[in-house]
């Protein structure tokens, strides 16, 4: 551990001696000698000519050593040219005479060059033999005490593994997994499981053992343990897998691999052939993966009857693990923790104190720190200073830790014995590390926790617990698609968690903050999270198993049967399954992506539309936790310095913009140059945390690999570089490479001393370390960082519409609409609707939360009445509904990431039903969102216009996911959709838009009234040419589409008077000059077919066969001579019939 | 699903070696049992230094084995577990022996102790009688 330390305290010796003794060495006598005063020259005979002659690791080591050496007889008034180098041969095996030499099992071989050095020290003298001998000796003897040093090391690691917990159940464990099919092993956190287990069966024989963990930290960390343990730390017996990154080879024989994974890998191997010996552990947490994983067990069990399952839990419910397992009968063997003592007081008095605080703080809502704050003084009075421990107060909360931790600094402030430290998941990772750190001497921690300490994060030294019993959990709600972040009481298992963090290390004391009679009537164990969250996922991969019906697998508690038909609709509005649960290419290819299905929609589209790396920006950054810190939005500062990165679309642009700005800093940054803005302090001036950004860039090539693996995007063409700089990126990479080869000898982190008036901004301190992630960048991007930032985000405006309408595939229904009354409201008062969820507010963090006015429909965005049109909502092209990520509800439900889009273009493009009336004025989406477009015909042009835009989308990416013409799809087919895409975006239509009640949609219908709508079916179908139209037996009308239903909604008078507006007026058909009068809908159909005519030139070519089935025709009504096949010739009687009746 | 190899620390051609036979050691004492990678005088993979009887040596399991190019030396790079005793001729590890020109166990040491110089025979009762204890 000191090393670090010891060496820099040699290196002042060094400075000290050099300056006092030197003068001194010309008269330097026997006595004086001292190897110290010719460093130089036995510098030289330590390295050698090369690394295989150096004598010793750690040069700056050996010489601290040497010092003391000299310093140790001096002190008895020896010389140091007095010790003796060899002890004299003998023959008997005991040597009767003393000397220290005869102690050593080893003697120094070093090189002829070595021992006869040629050069002359400093003064010109030159070192005899003699004195060559005796520095090697020294040498010897500090090899002689190094490898002393290693054997002690490896005994107690020794004695460490055998004073384990389950160190005694060896045998018993290694002789039921033999005998046995599966194994329950029940032991508390510290009993040892998760290292040793896996060392018992590889000893014992087994070994291809893999051991799931739920946390992809955990996978490294014990892998890194236990190759320790088993002294092959630097070979690859011990390996980990986890999504990203693999360290296996073929000779590795345990592996620990995080649970998704395990499960993915079913889906190549189903029974898993590859391993004899599953270890699932942690199954008590009853993840989503770990609840799947037991079920999957159930099966292997029956697959591969050979094969061993061990289950490793804490020993909390264990019975309900064996019930599971009744049938297989699971042997079951506990291991008891190792505990000190807790003294645990029960003290629901001091949640009600008197009243003194309530007064001050306005906010009810707000956490009383009063009890805790009395705590921290009775600790004060009870225990002595000298008495070492820390404290450990579980809250429910960000903000609850934040009114505690204000309470405890201004105690403090008199105290002075405190140091307070906040610790929950987004606080930056230098903030999470303090606790780790020692309080001086007299001092205690205080740390302000959420649940992360109480079974993920493991703190030494903590003698006092405060247990509030509440925390904030996370939860579901399948109908409204909402998440809920709830606070609650803990549960049992979570209370008695929470105790024993006070006797790791010594006795302790537990304080609940609540009666015994309520610690009795908890929940005995946490909700399991397979009921807490969406199952889209999880049923997809299932169903891409083979498991293809989630509602018969053998879960251990199976999720609610609502959630799980939700998630199958979610899938289905995905279009990663089919009406009867098939698995469609869309879906094959999400199965292959291991982030959420909206996620990896999102990344399919963009790749194939040919976004992929703003694309990949985005899915990463939505992916990660957010980069804001909780001072982001305090800092006025902060703000300020962001706003140039926000953007008016919205949150998900906003966050891209930040990470190319960020690029940019990287990429303007120079290493060498120590003035210049490193990019950690820039994101520290906005409130970011840089990790983040790294972790966008890791996930981003990852998420880029992975879509490459899936053949959805071509194999990277090879880097085009010219020679020069070629050269500069080599000598980049020399110099990083040395960088990083020196982050690697300098001493990991050490646990340091806290400073007592610790504070927010100390860390700015800039410590001269090696930052490892900037260098990791710069070595994994070269020269790509260019084409990073390029590519980073939307550059120009049909980017961009691209950009969010890919966004908007992948989210899709996730839409809400604005209160119609927001625009007479402030701020505070804005409020949103989804379909299923009524009255959201915007997340405070969002873009539109400040600036709520992008939203509304301004004054002079309003359109002039239209006609007999009449309605009290507003009458304007520039209508926006708000597409988001997910829907939190913490003290009220939030839109957390949200965009804007405008509204009818994107609904028409993206809902599933659109039902619309017989001019196409009126408009219902997704039965909630009614749109009326009270001009004539404009309505209907844009339905068709978003009709032939999906026609083509869709057929652009089912070609390139069944490959149907490799990758081969003509760019200008892309080119002109992306150019049509962005100008219906950008049509301006007035019309209002309205949120229809379920009771509103009874009245809009014509449902099966029974009229009759045969004249509805178009014979010649203008939105799609192959689609037969068929009959809607539930909303009435025709569908024209997949999606779209023609004449299902009931005419009002200002559609009927439309309509006939519509038929009076005299229509000259631009294409064929030809002036009519007909129905809307009559004239798409003109339309469809006149197109030919439409310019002179087509005509022409009309003039002139262009192919061999052309025959001339002469069309007996309007009399032209025209070269056209035989379908034109049909076509052409029709609608030569048609212009003539309605010109009648 | 296999991800690209994102981090590899060790050398490519390294791991791909079929790792050589490892030797058994097993203290007659204390029941240590360890692989142990080498047994004699001369181990192949440290320089610059010899033992003056065959011992059980390890590579240095505890830091990363030394480069060509790099700055860990040879010398250094190994662990000596035990060796025979050279009077009873078993099996002994470092704790529970005691090395003076040859290993004695400290049973062996103990039943000869007065051949020691006295420089060292308390430090074999010491440990002798820690023995007898720990029994
Ligand atoms: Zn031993
Ligand atoms: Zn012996």
């Amino acid at each position: 551990m000191g090393k670090h330390k010891r060496r820099r305290s040699y290196d002042s010796d060094d400075y000290r001696h050099q300056r006092k003794r030197t003068p001194k060495c010309e008269t330097e006598s026997d006595e004086e000698f001292s190897f110290l005063n010719h460093k130089r020259i036995f510098h030289k005979i330590l390295l050698g000519y090369n690394i295989s002659e150096q004598l010793v690791d750690d040069p700056a080591d050996f010489w601290l050593f040497l010092t003391k050496y000299e310093a140790l007889l001096k002190r008895s008034m020896q010389s140091v040219l007095s010790i003796k180098t060899e002890a004299p041969q003998t023959d008997s095996i005991i040597p009767s005479n003393y000397d220290k030499n005869y102690l050593m099992n080893f003697k120094l071989k070093p090189s002829k060059n070595q021992m006869t050095p040629t050069s002359f020290d400093n003064e010109g003298k030159s070192i005899d033999d003699k004195k060559v001998e005796i520095f090697l000796t020294i040498v010897r003897h500090y090899l002689d005490f190094k490898q002393k040093e290693r054997f002690k090391k490896l005994k107690k690691l020794r004695k460490f593994q055998a004073n384990l917990p389950i160190a005694p159940y060896e045998k018993e464990i290694v002789h039921a997994v033999k005998n046995e099919s599966i194994l329950i092993l029940a032991g508390d956190t510290g009993c040892g499981k998760s290292t040793q287990v896996c060392q018992y069966l590889y000893n014992a024989g087994f070994d291809k053992v893999a051991c799931t963990q739920p946390r992809r930290i955990a996978c490294i960390g014990l892998a890194k343990r236990v190759s320790h343990e088993m002294l092959c730390e630097y070979e690859s017996e011990v390996g980990y897998q986890i999504r990203f990154e693999k360290q296996k080879t073929k000779h590795t024989k345990i592996l620990f691999i995080t649970e998704g994974l395990l499960l993915r890998q079913l889906s190549d191997d189903e029974n898993l052939t590859q391993y004899s010996v599953i270890i699932i552990d942690e199954i008590h947490e009853r993840n989503l993966y770990g609840d799947f994983l037991l079920g999957i067990c159930k099966c292997l069990l029956r697959a591969r009857p050979e094969i061993k399952i061990v289950l490793m839990s804490a020993t909390i419910n264990i019975n309900l693990f064996s019930n599971f397992f009744d049938e297989e009968q699971a042997k079951i063997i506990e291991v008891p923790g190792r505990l000190f003592p807790i003294k645990l007081h029960y003290m629901p008095h001091l949640k009600n104190p008197e009243l003194k605080l309530e007064a001050k703080s306005s906010r009810s809502e707000r956490l009383n720190p009063e009890p805790y704050i009395q705590l921290m003084s009775m600790i004060d009075k009870k225990y002595p200073k000298e008495e070492k421990g820390d404290l450990l107060i579980f809250l429910s909360g960000l903000n609850e830790i934040q009114s505690v931790v204000d309470a405890a600094k201004e105690y403090n402030r008199e105290k002075q014995n405190w140091i307070i430290l906040p610790l929950h998941s987004s606080l930056s990772m230098q903030d999470q590390d303090k606790v780790f750190d020692y309080a001086p001497e007299g001092m205690r921690k205080c740390i302000v926790s959420t649940n992360i300490s109480e079974t993920s994060l493991t703190i030494d030294g903590i003698r006092f617990v405060i247990d509030s019993g509440k925390m904030k959990e996370m939860t579901y709600d399948p109908n409204y698609k909402m998440q809920r972040l709830k606070e609650m009481w803990i549960s049992k298992a979570s209370a008695e968690q929470r105790k024993g963090r006070a006797g790791r290390t010594g006795p302790g004391i537990c304080y609940r903050l609540y009666s015994e009679k309520e610690f009795y009537e908890l929940e005995n164990y946490t909700k399991a999270e397979i009921h807490r969250v969406p199952l889209e996922s999880l049923l997809l991969q299932m169903i891409s198993m083979g498991l293809p019906n989630a509602r018969l697998f053998p879960f251990i508690e199976p999720p609610s049967i609502e959630n799980i038909e939700n998630s199958i609709l979610a899938l289905k509005q995905l279009e990663a399954l089919t009406i009867d649960e098939k698995l469609t290419s869309i879906g094959k290819a999400l199965s292959k992506i291991p982030v959420e299905v909206f996620l990896g929609k999102m990344l399919l589209i963009g790749s194939i539309f040919r976004q992929l790396q703003p694309t990949l920006t985005l899915a990463a950054a939505l992916n990660v936790q957010s980069p804001f810190t909780n001072r982001a939005f305090r800092d006025l500062e902060c703000e300020k310095l962001r706003a140039d990165c926000e953007s008016t679309h919205g949150d998900p642009i906003t966050l891209i913009n930040l990470y190319r700005e960020w690029l940019l800093v990287k990429k303007s940054f120079d290493s060498r140059d120590r003035d210049r803005e490193n990019s950690r302090q820039w994101c520290r001036k906005r409130g970011l945390e840089e990790q983040r950004f790294y972790e966008i860039t890791k996930l981003k090539n990852q998420l880029e690999s992975l879509l490459r693996e899936c053949q959805l995007i071509e194999e990277k063409t090879d880097e085009k570089l010219t020679a020069a700089e070629r050269s500069i990126r080599a000598g980049e990479k020399k110099y990083l490479g040395s960088l990083k080869r020196a982050h690697k000898m300098e001493a990991p982190r050490e646990r340091r001393l806290l400073k007592a008036d610790d504070d927010e901004m100390d860390d700015e301190v800039n410590d001269g370390r090696i930052d490892i992630r900037d260098v990791e960048f710069r070595l994994s991007m070269g020269s790509k960082i260019n084409d990073l930032v390029l590519n980073a985000t939307a550059t120009s405006g049909t980017d961009l519409i691209m950009l969010k309408l890919i966004l908007m595939s992948g989210l899709y229904p996730k839409i809400a609409i604005s209160d119609e009354f927001n625009y007479l409201k402030s701020m505070n008062e804005q409020f949103f609707h989804t379909k299923s969820k009524p009255y959201i507010s915007m997340h405070p963090m969002s873009y539109f939360a400040k600036n709520f006015q992008e939203l509304h429909v301004s004054g002079n965005e309003m359109a002039d009445k239209v006609g007999i049109y009449k309605s009290k909502y507003p009458l304007s092209s520039k209508h926006q509904i708000i597409c988001y990520l997910s829907i939190l509800e913490t003290t009220k439900p939030y839109l957390m990431n949200s965009m804007r889009m405008p509204a009818a273009q994107t609904l028409l493009l993206f809902a599933q039903e659109i039902d619309c009336n017989l001019t196409f004025s009126r408009i219902i989406c997704d039965s909630w969102l009614c749109l009326d477009f009270p001009m004539p015909e404009t309505g209907q042009t844009l339905v068709a216009r978003s009709s032939n835009l999906r026609n083509r989308w869709n057929k652009l990416i089912s070609m390139k996911l069944d490959n149907e013409m490799g990758c081969q799809v003509k760019t200008e087919e892309f080119d002109a959709l992306e150019r049509d895409l962005a100008n219906f975006m950008n049509c301006e239509v007035v019309y209002t838009i309205k949120r229809l009640l379920p009771a509103d949609l009874k009245n809009l219908y014509k449902g099966n009234r029974h009229e009759d709508c045969s004249n509805l079916l178009l014979n010649q179908n203008p939105f799609c040419e192959d689609f037969a139209c068929i009959a809607n037996d539930v909303k009435g009308g025709v569908y024209v589409t997949e999606h779209i239903t023609y004449g299902c909604v009931d005419e009002t008078d200002w559609s009927l008077n439309m309509a006939e507006e519509i038929y009076m007026t005299e229509f000259e058909c631009p294409g064929c000059n030809m002036i009519f009068n007909m129905t809307n809908i009559q004239k798409l159909q003109h339309f469809h077919v006149c197109k030919p005519a439409k310019n002179e030139e087509e005509q022409k070519e009309f003039l002139q066969p262009t192919s061999s089935n052309q025959k001339l025709y002469k069309c007996s009504i309007c009399k032209k001579e025209m070269y056209m096949t035989n379908i034109d010739i049909l076509k052409h009687k029709k609608i030569c019939k048609v212009i003539k009746e309605e010109s009648i | 699903m296999e991800i690209g190899e994102s981090s590899k620390s060790k050398a490519t051609d390294e791991q791909n070696l079929q790792p050589a036979e490892k030797i058994p050691f097993l203290c007659r004492e204390c029941k240590m049992s360890e692989l142990v990678h080498y047994y004699g005088s001369k181990p192949p993979f440290v320089r610059n230094i010899e033992f003056l009887e065959d011992c059980y040596v390890m590579k240095d399991p505890f830091s990363a084995p030394p480069l060509k190019n790099g700055k860990r030396s040879y010398t250094e790079y190994f662990l000596v577990i035990g060796s025979k005793c050279k009077i009873c001729e078993e099996d002994f590890c470092k704790d529970c022996s005691i090395f003076y020109s040859n290993t004695f166990c400290i049973r062996c040491a103990h039943s000869q102790v007065s051949q020691f110089p006295v420089e060292i025979q308390s430090k074999i009762r010491k440990e002798f009688l820690a023995i007898k204890n720990d029994r």
